[in-house]
Formats: structure tokens, C-alpha cells, sequence
């Protein structure tokens, strides 16, 4: 069975990117365009991996992971934040907060797929 | 579909976008004076920092090193490290402008104006270098592709070696950090042949035993020409939660390379891996939910966005509809006598189906006016700065819907009625409080449904044209007989 991927991004390009190049490599992948759209999604099913945005509105992908980290079922589930090369900061935080680790923006979709199967 | 046309593809959605952003960064600026609270900021930042994002992920090194300046200023705007003068809110406003014209000539493939790009990425700058800061310095953003280039110049700078001894002592928690060993160890087999010796002397007995704990640690040798950076890589979710020792083995590495490295960092190999590790209080008091007022956003919401040329297609189709379905009830009226009940009953829900689609394709077309009436807020901002007046816009009725023609064709009328209002009938501030005004003009704009026709209204308080003025000039030039009496 494919692995479900949930990606969670407040830009739509980010998001089809995302999408066109997991879907490509035979993941099924579902979206949400920010932490409470996307925490929502995870109670009612499983993923095997969530990829998610730091920077979002309402609620951010920090405390996504966090929210996520707190339910039973997403305790040992892959978590990688997606965040920009200047933000070490945002790393740590996503580490503290229970991240497995990053992707550092801008990646290209080769980049993407191969931090992926890292992880799963 | 190729990768490369599928990502031009969604380029064309980045641009939209990125559209959409700087008009949601342009009111967030404007609204900033008035009313700072800490949720317009960060919404204005977070436009920033996604054209920034995207536009290094499609490639667009000029935009997104641009938006890198814009964005470290917000950035510090947003932390309160910086002060929100009225000038950076002036100079971010002109950095939307360009961004806006990058973006358009980006897609349509034309050449960039360095020239404003450039001084106005002097403005940034200096704004930035007015106080120190932590060397941020903009740092370019490398598009992706280059992403990788840094890796093997430092590779080279390494030398050659033909393998790597790596002590790998994780956390007992590891595992409880989500990260898994076996997963590492598929990552370095990908890099090249090693063996990898468990040491277990941290294993408890088994009663003891937690299983979500990691007792193990690791001695690994990796051969192969391996560039450090690529075991940098495997390793770098993790360094902050274990002892690493990399050391070459094989052919020495110039110069340094004689004696052990210990990285990545010093710090790491020196000191226990325990103390290393984050504190668990630390963790908790990690940043504070940004669970914020929800975002209002007008007309924003459950809209979907259609090409007007499909919408005028449908519309043009419903009007064929109606025209053979009225030709039907003509024709209906001289046919057999016993089936003309139930055709007539047929044709008069045809009727009234048709209707009703042809009402709610009308609908489609309609927009909120404030699609129209989101332009003024900065026209007023820039006017009333160079008119050197101080204005309040209210805008009332922004979600009276309009037919999309309707709205373009109003817009520029708008507009002119609007400058007409600040350049002639608000006063200057000194005016308004010597004639006993608050010393801030009103200017209003609104739009409401009223017997079967929508009004638009342009209203301000201000003093209003000097009619006996104006007469003097024309009786001057003889437009108006001497002793001629005008109406208002």
C-alpha cells in the first residue's frame, strides 16, 4: 500500500509542488493549508509521514508537531518541518517540539523525494 | 507531462499568488499605524516570507534576494527589534510596487528594472544598518539547484580520504525524538560500504530495560571517498542529541586532517552527550501557541477562482437556452390538442429551470465591490502623504455584490472621484482646526442596494469647492454674464 504523506503549507505553489512530486514517486499524499486544517485531517486518519510549513496562519507548523506529537497515535510518526537555510532557531524549536528533522527551502523535488525516503 | 513544464505550471499558480500576497502585505502595511497589533505583522511577514520561499523553490534567484531584504526587515519589525516608523512602512510600500513589477515581468519573461531594484534595496539596507544587529547580513537565497554546490567545494578542501571511523553514542531518548538508527544506517549504506559495531555496555538488564529507550551506541567504518559534508548530512537531524567523532581513516588529510577532527560541533565531542541534550523544561516553555485571531479576509471565503471567459461562455449558452425554449412554447401553441396539457406543463418548467440557471450563472460574475474599493486605501495613504493632509477612509457595504464588467468599468471613474475629494475638498489640517474641524478629514466610500439599483457614494467632510470663487474666475472669462445668478 502506498505511504500517506500529510502536507501541510499555506502557499498553494508550495503545496502542488509537494503534491506533483510525492504523487509522482507513488506516495499518497493529503493537504491542508494550516496547522488546525491539518491537525484535523490527522485525528480522523493515519499518515506514515507529516511534511509541514513553518510559517502558517492560525496555527503554525511548530505547534503542529507539538499537537501531533501529544496524540497516541502520532508518537513515533515521522514529522519533518519544512524552513528556510537562516533559521537554525526554527530547527531547535522543531526538534524541542518533536520534529524527526527539516528540509531546508528551497528544494527542488529530487531533494524532496530523497529527504523523504529518509525518513520512510 | 515533464517535470519542467508541470513546475511552469505551477509557477503560473506562485505568481497568482505571490499577487495576492503583496496585496494582503500592502493593506497589512497600511492598517499598521492605526491599529499595530501583533497578528497584522505577522501576516505580512508570512506573505513575504512564502514569495520568498517560492520564488527561490521556481528558481527566481532576483526576486527572492530581493524579498530576503524585505523580509528580514518585517522579520525584526516582528520581534520588536525594530521600531515601525512611518518611513520603513513607506519604503516597504514602494518594495511591494517592485516586488509587483519583478513578479509581472518575471512571468512575462522581460527584462527586471536594476535600477529601482537595486535603490531600493539600498533603502532596506540602511533601514537595516541603522542599528546594529546580529550580522544577518542578506544572504542571498541560493535557487535550489545550488543548494548542493557548497557541499562538494568544502569536499574538496577535506582532501582525499578513503573512509571514515564515526563514533555514534545517541541519547537514550533518541527514539523518543523520533529519530531511528536503522534509518540512519540505510542513508550510509547509500554513501558506501561499512561495518558498524554495537557497543552495548550502556544495556541495562532486562527488567530494566525500557523499550523505547536507545542503549546502544555505535563504532562505524564507512569506506569510500566520502566528502564530510555528506556525513554532515546523515547525521545533522541528530547532532544535537548525541556524541559524533568523525575520523579519517587511510590516506591523512592535508594539513588539519593529521590529528582527529572532532565536529561538528566542538562543543559536542568534548563535553558528555547529556548535558548536550535539551532539558525537558526547555522544551516546554518552547514558543507559545500563535493561535491567533482568525484571519478576516472579505469575500474571501468559500470563492472559488473561474476564467471570465468561461463564465461569459456559459452565460452566452444559458441566453441560447432561453431563446429555444420561448421558440418551443411559440411552436407548442398549434400542435395536437390532447398532448398540449403535458407539453405545456413540461415547457413551463423548462421555463422555469432555464430561469433560474440563467440567475445563478449571473451570479458568478458578481464580486464584492470591495474588489474596487481595496485599491483605495493605498491611493488615499500615498495622496494624502504628498497632499501633506490627514485622512480617515471608511469604506461601508464592501461585500455589495456587482457585475464583474460593471465593477472594471467604475473602477477608474472611482479613482478620480476620489483625488477630486483630497485634492479639493479636504482641507489641509491648519484649515480644518481654525474652522473648528477635528484635524483629521473624513472620506468615505460606499456602496448599497436602494430600489432595485446599487449606489455608490463618495462622501468626505471636508470644506467642499468655493462656489463664490469659482464664479469670480467665470465671470473673469466671461463664462457667466455679470449678472447672471447660477443654481448650485
Amino acid at each position: 500500500m502506498a505511504k500517506k504523506i500529510l502536507a501541510v503549507d499555506d502557499s498553494a505553489s508550495m503545496r502542488q509542488m509537494v503534491l506533483f512530486t510525492l504523487k509522482g514517486a507513488g506516495y499518497e499524499v493529503v493537504q491542508a493549508c494550516d496547522g488546525v486544517e491539518a491537525l484535523e485531517l490527522a485525528r480522523k486518519s493515519a499518515v506514515d509521514l507529516v511534511l509541514t510549513d513553518v510559517h502558517m496562519p492560525r496555527m503554525d507548523g511548530i505547534t503542529l508537531v507539538r499537537e501531533l506529537r501529544a496524540l497516541v497515535n502520532y508518537k513515533l510518526v515521522p514529522m519533518l518541518i519544512l524552513t528556510t537555510e537562516s533559521s537554525q532557531e526554527k530547527k531547535m524549536d522543531g526538534k524541542r517540539a518533536g520534529a524527526t528533522g527539516w528540509i531546508v527551502k528551497p528544494f527542488n523535488p529530487p531533494q524532496l523525494l530523497a529527504t523523504v525516503a529518509r525518513v520512510i | 507531462m515533464t517535470i519542467d513544464l508541470e513546475m511552469a505550471e505551477i509557477a503560473k499558480v506562485f505568481f497568482q499568488e505571490s499577487r495576492e500576497g503583496l496585496d494582503a502585505m500592502e493593506s497589512g502595511l497600511l492598517t499598521l499605524g492605526a491599529t499595530a497589533d501583533g497578528e497584522s505583522i505577522n501576516t505580512i511577514f508570512r506573505a513575504a516570507h512564502s514569495i520568498k520561499g517560492g520564488s527561490a523553490t521556481f528558481g527566481f534567484a532576483e526576486v527572492a534576494t530581493f524579498t530576503h531584504g524585505v523580509e528580514t526587515l518585517l522579520d525584526e519589525m516582528r520581534n520588536k527589534v525594530r521600531p515601525i516608523t512611518a518611513e520603513a512602512v513607506q519604503t516597504l510600500l514602494q518594495a511591494c510596487d517592485c516586488l509587483r513589477e519583478m513578479i509581472a515581468a518575471t512571468e512575462a519573461e522581460q527584462p527586471l528594472d536594476q535600477g529601482r531594484i537595486a535603490s531600493l534595496n539600498g533603502d532596506i539596507t540602511q533601514i537595516l544598518g541603522e542599528r546594529p544587529t546580529e550580522a544577518h547580513a542578506a544572504a542571498p537565497v541560493a535557487p535550489a539547484a545550488a543548494a548542493n554546490s557548497a557541499g562538494s567545494a568544502a569536499a574538496s578542501a577535506d582532501g582525499g580520504t578513503s573512509g571514515w571511523r564515526v563514533i555514534f553514542e545517541p541519547v537514550v531518548d533518541l527514539l523518543r525524538l523520533r529519530n531511528e538508527p536503522t534509518r540512519m544506517f540505510a542513508e550510509l549504506g547509500r554513501l558506501g560500504d561499512f561495518t558498524a559495531h554495537a557497543d552495548v555496555s550502556r544495556l541495562p538488564a532486562l527488567d530494566a530495560l525500557d523499550p523505547e529507550s536507545c542503549y546502544l551506541s555505535w563504532n562505524i567504518e564507512i569506506a569510500g571517498e566520502i566528502p564530510r559534508p555528506k556525513l554532515d548530512e546523515v547525521f545533522d537531524w541528530v547532532d544535537s542529541h548525541c556524541r559524533l567523532e568523525f575520523t579519517p581513516t587511510g590516506r591523512a588529510a592535508p594539513a588539519a586532517g593529521a590529528q582527529p577532527v572532532a565536529q561538528p560541533s566542538a562543543a559536542t565531542a568534548a563535553t558528555p552527550a547529556e548535558s548536550k541534550a535539551v532539558p525537558p523544561a526547555e522544551a516546554e516553555r518552547s514558543p507559545a501557541p500563535a493561535v491567533a485571531a482568525v484571519q478576516k479576509s472579505a469575500g474571501e471565503s468559500g470563492s472559488i477562482r473561474v476564467a471570465t471567459e468561461k463564465v461569459d461562455d456559459i452565460i452566452n449558452l444559458v441566453g441560447e437556452l432561453l431563446i429555444t425554449q420561448s421558440m418551443l412554447s411559440g411552436f407548442a401553441d398549434g400542435i395536437d390538442p390532447n398532448d398540449l396539457d403535458r407539453l405545456r406543463q413540461g415547457l413551463s418548467q423548462l421555463a422555469r429551470n432555464t430561469r433560474e440557471l440563467q440567475e445563478s450563472v449571473m451570479q458568478i460574475r458578481m464580486l464584492p465591490i470591495s474588489f474596487a474599493f481595496n485599491r483605495f486605501p493605498r491611493i488615499v495613504h500615498d495622496l494624502s502623504r504628498k497632499l501633506d493632509k490627514k485622512v480617515e477612509l471608511k469604506l461601508v457595504g464592501e461585500n455589495t455584490e456587482l457585475d464583474k464588467t460593471v465593477l472594471e468599468k467604475i473602477s477608474d471613474p472611482l479613482v478620480h472621484l476620489v483625488r477630486n475629494a483630497l485634492d479639493h475638498g479636504l482641507e489641509t489640517p491648519e484649515r480644518r482646526l481654525a474652522a473648528g474641524k477635528p484635524e483629521t478629514g473624513t472620506l468615505e466610500l460606499a456602496a448599497f442596494h436602494e430600489g432595485g439599483n446599487i449606489i455608490i457614494e463618495v462622501r468626505d467632510d471636508g470644506g467642499g469647492l468655493n462656489k463664490a470663487k469659482i464664479l469670480q474666475k467665470a465671470r473673469e472669462r466671461s463664462l457667466v454674464a455679470p449678472d447672471q445668478e447660477l443654481t448650485d
